[in-house]
């Protein structure tokens, strides 16, 4: 794996991370593309480490938002700490069923399946993509509602919601037809 | 899931060459790098596509994505 591979797949995460367009998908198609095993220990490895090199992008980019939204008073934290929370571990949750129904269907629960060895499957990661598009197309359709955190910073007085999750109005108006800003994986 | 990964290199560079600092730096320095490169990339990324992004277009990426199904399929 060479400094130039390398280059080109940090460059492929770091576009694709904040696109609803799978930032994995995309550098496993590169990683293909260049020749290179995404199954292989050293590049899903690889594939972690970019997932962390983004994920300090977006913390470092939101920052000060963050900051003027969640730690702005003890309210405001505990009420969106509890979002967060509940978030993750619903998140985790899935996830691990996920995980488990996978192993199942596709491993044949054989204790040597590991489920990065699905990285390698086209046909899959066509299935997800295509799956994914139909959503984000479907969803476009419905119309906008305000989120947790507007509403939080409405009772506030806020005129704007300063949070990265939520950089439309925050106010009674119809919400603009800006979307939320999202880190995607 | 970076130790869940880094676990598996281990195991999977094992017997000998993870014992060896060297041969373990060898696949850990690349992407300890590429953590760096992402960074950077990322953060040029989100200051030109966040106001980009807010404009809407939301639909666009359910078309991007169809499409780059089929690439992947035919890329196989």
């Amino acid at each position: 794996m060479g400094l130039l591979q390398i280059l080109i797949l940090a460059l492929v995460q770091g576009a694709a991370e904040l696109l609803p367009v799978s930032s994995s998908a995309h550098v496993i198609v590169a990683e293909k593309l260049m020749g290179l095993d995404p199954t292989a220990p050293e590049m899903t490895l690889l594939l972690v480490m970019l997932h962390t090199g983004t994920m300090f992008a977006v913390i470092v980019y939101f920052w000060k938002s963050w900051r003027a939204a969640y730690f702005s008073s003890a309210s405001a934290f505990r009420a969106n700490a509890l979002y967060l929370v509940v978030a993750t571990m619903l998140t985790g949750a899935v996830g691990l069923l996920l995980l488990q129904l996978i192993k199942r269907v596709a491993g044949g629960n054989s204790p040597d399946f590991q489920i990065e060895h699905l990285f390698g499957n086209a046909r899959l990661m066509a299935v997800a993509l295509g799956a994914a598009g139909l959503m984000i197309i479907i969803s476009s359709r419905f119309p906008r509602r305000q989120t947790a955190t507007s509403r939080l910073a409405a009772r506030r007085g806020s005129e704007r919601c300063r949070d990265c999750v939520c950089r439309f109005e925050a106010s009674r108006a119809p919400a603009p037809r800006s979307r939320p800003v999202f880190c995607w994986a | 899931m970076i130790a869940r990964e880094a676990y598996r290199l281990y195991k999977a560079l094992a017997p000998g060459s993870a014992t060896v600092p060297e041969g373990w730096m060898h696949f850990v320095g690349p992407s300890l790098l590429g953590m760096v490169l992402s960074f950077l990339a990322g953060l040029g990324a989100l200051k030109w596509l966040s106001r980009w992004l807010e404009q809407g277009h939301w639909h666009f990426f359910g078309v991007y994505c169809l499409f780059a199904s089929l690439v992947v399929l035919w890329i196989g």
